[in-house]
């Protein structure tokens, strides 16, 4: 996948949106399948490559899971911390899949972020 | 007895194949596509490969295969945790072989210096340079006591061979622990 200046733009405007609605978050990342950052809105930068590289391997084992269990295609991973919440989302595109990844802190509310997350995943779609 | 072992190597060296050359089991796979231009390849694997074989003795191989990609290397840490052995797969088509081989060396060190290791060369017919030879100073000069063999991935045999003297070298290790003990 060739990352165009128009759809990072695009992606950007995705994400910025869902920072916007959602309180507490302390990053947000979009990244390939295979784990190289796309666009990202983070307080602390030095992590955001890392986390693109771990987003797509929790992903894919996610998936794994999922097909092991049969349980159906891959959906989210929401992973719940002492001081935060990870969200990992997969954006199914035909030119490659792209992985949503939203840190917020404890103190946001689950449901929230997560409502937002996945409609910001269904615009990825789009975008 | 089972025994963990950590299948690692550059990107495209064939970790994915040769798990899947010898595995009874369907292997588990983290394939997705593959984005990096740097790579000719369609899938690279981001996770975990995972599959089994059954060795004439009894004894249970669990083969877990790690990404290449240095990006990747949370994943080489987590994979390394309680494994027996490391079998290194190396592509001698790809520019500076003996530099990546360092990175693995590195990244693995501590997995080596506890247990056993083998360095499986691919693409060695047509691509001769760096030889075995070269290798296996490499290895010398890093303190690393370990087979260098060619290696075709896409035969059971090959893989097999590998799994043999990664078992052979665990014994020698093993004896001569007890010889000091």
């Amino acid at each position: 996948m060739i990352f165009h200046d128009s759809m990072r733009d695009a992606v950007g405007q995705v994400i910025d949106k869902l920072v916007e609605a959602v309180g507490a978050v302390r990053a947000v990342v979009v990244s390939s399948e295979d784990g190289f950052e796309l666009v990202s809105r983070a307080s602390d930068k030095s992590h955001v490559s890392r986390l693109s590289a771990m987003a797509s391997s929790m992903t894919a084992l996610g998936a794994m899971a999922g097909e092991e269990c049969k349980i159906g295609d891959f959906r989210s991973i929401t992973l719940e911390a002492e001081e935060g919440v990870i969200l990992l989302l997969q954006a199914r595109r035909p030119d490659g899949n792209l992985i949503l990844s939203v840190i917020a802190e404890s103190k946001a509310i689950i449901g929230q972020v997560l409502f937002y997350s996945k409609r910001a995943a269904e615009q990825l779609q789009q975008v | 007895m089972e025994y963990k072992i950590v299948i690692t190597g550059v990107t495209g060296a064939g970790k994915t194949t040769a798990i899947r050359a010898v595995s009874e089991i369907e292997p588990v796979s983290t394939d997705v596509g593959n984005h990096d231009a740097a790579v000719a390849k369609e899938f690279t694997t981001v996770g975990l490969d995972y599959g089994e074989i059954t060795l004439s003795n009894g004894h249970v191989l669990r083969l877990y295969g790690t990404p290449g990609q240095v990006r990747f290397e949370f994943m080489w840490q987590i994979l390394a945790k309680g494994a027996l052995g490391l079998i290194i797969l190396m592509d001698n088509s790809q520019e500076n072989a003996l530099a990546s081989l360092d990175t693995y060396l590195d990244s693995f060190s501590e997995l080596i210096d506890r247990t056993a290791c083998v360095v499986g060369v691919g693409r060695l017919e047509s691509h001769p340079q760096p030889d075995l030879d070269s290798y296996a100073a490499r290895l010398a000069q890093r303190n690393v006591h370990c087979p260098v063999v060619p290696v075709d991935v896409r035969r059971k045999a090959d893989v097999l061979m590998l799994f043999d003297l990664l078992l052979t070298q665990l014994e020698l290790k093993t004896e001569t622990a007890d010889d000091f003990s």
